[in-house]
């Protein structure tokens, strides 16, 4: 847990740095005032000095971690993941009909999903039906 | 009471046929919401935007909120039948509700549940009708310095409520605000942090961002530990008896004072409230031991200070524009997507909107009941359905979600970045509410900063020369300092006690 927060503050202030950089491109004042940088700046800053009393807090163990269970299950979190961003990718390619009757099955199989008709059925409606839902009554415009 | 004049009129639009069709459309969703373990309020109200993108702004918002109360309510029956809480407000529900059930109690647990829900949310619906026009028109006075300090309060209650770490929920916050000012800086025009990237220059959809942080990062959580099978309960005797209802009478009364009282505070959160009445109940009941065992206030009052608080919370959201938790932020970012900003100048613009919506609480309070009382079995059922289907329905969603928004596959790439960071942050137990309501907030607060700076050529003594701000920047100092306080306190009895 420790490693992970650190890392995770690592990441953080390294973003806080970006920011107060790309902030102080901008102006920090003009003639009317603040200028665009100067909110960011002073936020990227306050971040920064969070981040750093979080870090000294950890390594001093002094921090409260809130423990969810840290216990990482890689495989079905990237393949349903790597599902998601595949059928994105394909969206606007392959319509999305076609994207979401590859990726829900995709999606139901991974998930252990083994009764062929329920997952046919449900993946039939969830492209075509949602389709028409959405695209025919909705009016809302999907690919 | 000019309020009721209004609300007569704000009836007339509610009880249309569209607007009633809506409220009850929202009321369903919200419930079905509520009752899938997994999928909580925040999740499910940011999914769920895209379904109103075709109707007017008044249909909009009444089916929004009135997934929002549904989901709020729904929460309770998992709670109950399975010992799962549906949703964080429905945590103490367990306690007592789901000991009935054991008991084959289930039945009177969840109808005194749905009658204390409707009666805490009718007499805080009624409230809000007295309590918004007065709060509405002093707010009217509040200049940019006045706005920025209510802003700044309402983040010091959100971050000071959540989570151990006061300093991680600062650093959320923190996060937040800067997300939140990507984009097309609104005072100047120029672009901040966007990387050329034309997309951004809208900055980061609030819908994506949301979709992202609770939806698909729930289900990623879902998917790595799927949660358990339902245990089958008996639906039977939804009616308490005489002596129930003695027992109930006095807790739902409190409930509702508690929970509406409480909704009024910007950035309470849903759990308090609960909390505060069951432990209420429990100091004032004559057999304090029996709670926890399946005392029937142990389930009335926590449920009535739940749904007080869901139409109290309204108030800050619709008077002064400050959301209290994640899912009155999405709230807010679908009044933005209809091109309005709730806050005291909507009382005056758009009345007929405000009141429309405000009477659909009590239209929706009674579809509710009746949703909640003969129904439950049905709803009781929907806990069967397998989780893998509910997964796959709520990805499938989101990306409709997100890319209807604006019709780029951009928007379902934040989505899918935003899931991966929230699921990260989930893990690692960062609080995810100051963040949201942050970002939902930074760029009126930048603009209330800068506009104030202005007016005083840019000496910040105009917050503190100017009472109203002072006072309000004043209590969110406190706030932040009594929360260092309460962290520090709790910090060393756990040291002492190890």
């Amino acid at each position: 847990m420790k490693r992970a927060w650190q890392a995770a503050l690592a990441v953080l202030l390294l973003v806080f740095a970006f920011f107060a950089f790309e902030s102080l491109r901008l102006s920090l004042r003009d003639a009317l005032g603040p200028g665009p940088g100067f909110f960011p700046f002073w936020l990227s800053v306050a971040g920064g000095f969070l981040g750093l009393v979080l870090l000294v807090q950890i390594a001093r163990g002094t921090f409260a971690f809130e423990t969810r269970n840290l216990k990482f299950e890689p495989r079905p979190v990237a393949l349903v993941l790597g599902g998601l961003i595949v059928a994105t990718a394909l969206l606007e390619a392959v319509g999305f009909r076609l994207a979401m009757l590859a990726l829900l099955p995709y999606l139901l199989l991974v998930l252990g999903v083994r009764n062929w008709f329920a997952l046919a059925i449900f993946s039939v409606a969830g492209s075509f039906g949602v389709y028409h839902v959405f695209s025919g009554l909705l009016k809302v415009p999907l690919p | 009471m000019e309020g009721l004049q209004y609300l007569v009129s704000g009836f007339a639009s509610a009880l249309t046929p569209a607007n009633l069709a809506f409220a009850l459309a929202g009321c369903i969703l919200g419930t079905l919401i509520g009752v899938l373990p997994g999928l909580g309020p925040s999740a499910g109200t940011a999914i769920l935007i895209p379904l109103t993108f075709t109707l007017d702004a008044t249909g909009a918002i009444i089916m929004l909120a009135a997934i929002y109360y549904g989901a709020m309510y729904g929460g309770t029956i998992t709670s109950v039948l399975i010992n799962v809480p549906g949703e964080a407000a429905s945590v103490v529900t367990c306690l007592d509700g789901y000991q009935m059930a054991r008991q084959g109690r289930a039945g009177t647990a969840l109808g005194i549940a749905a009658i204390g829900s409707f009666i805490g949310g009718m007499f805080a619906a009624l409230a809000l009708v007295v309590v918004a026009p007065p709060l509405a028109r002093f707010a009217l006075s509040f200049g940019p310095p006045e706005f920025f300090a209510l802003m700044f309060l309402g983040l010091c209650l959100v971050t000071g409520l959540a989570g151990q770490s006061l300093a991680a929920a600062l650093l959320m916050t923190v996060l937040g605000l800067l997300l939140a000012l990507i984009g097309i800086d609104p005072v100047r025009g120029a672009p901040r942090f966007t990387f050329g990237i034309p997309e951004l220059y809208d900055g980061l959809g609030f819908v994506p961002v949301v979709m992202g942080l609770f939806g698909v990062a729930e289900i990623l959580l879902v998917v790595e530990a799927p949660f358990r099978r339902v245990v089958e309960t008996k639906l039977k005797g939804l009616w308490p008896s005489a002596e129930e209802w003695k027992r109930s009478g006095g807790a739902i009364g409190r409930g509702t004072a508690v929970g509406f009282l409480l909704g009024l505070i910007p950035g309470v959160g849903a759990v308090i409230p609960t909390f505060m009445a069951y432990i209420l109940e429990k100091r004032l009941s004559k057999h304090p031991q029996k709670f926890g065992t399946g005392a029937i206030e142990g389930v009335a009052a926590p449920e009535t200070a739940n749904n007080a608080y869901a139409n109290a919370a309204m108030v800050p959201l619709l008077v002064l524009g400050v959301p209290s938790s994640p899912t009155i932020a999405i709230l807010m970012g679908a009044f933005i997507i209809n091109g309005l900003t709730p806050g005291p100048f909507l009382f005056k613009e758009r009345p007929d909107l405000v009141w429309a919506v405000i009477a659909s609480f009590f239209i929706g309070n009674v579809i509710l009941l009746i949703l909640n009382l003969p129904l439950v079995g049905l709803w009781a059922r929907l806990l069967r359905l397998p989780y893998q289907y509910l997964c796959a329905g709520t990805l499938l969603f989101c990306i409709v979600g997100a890319y209807s928004l604006k019709g780029t596959l951009f928007d379902v790439g934040v989505m899918l970045v935003f899931g991966i960071i929230g699921y990260l942050l989930r893990k690692l137990g960062m609080p995810l509410a100051p963040a949201v309501l942050a970002l939902i907030l930074g760029p009126f607060m930048e603009k209330s900063l800068r506009t104030s700076l202005e007016m005083s050529a840019g000496d910040f003594g105009i917050f503190v020369t100017r009472p109203i701000s002072a006072a309000l920047l004043a209590v969110a100092v406190l706030i932040l300092a009594v929360s260092a306080l309460r962290l520090a306190a709790l910090k060393s009895i756990r040291g002492g006690s190890s």
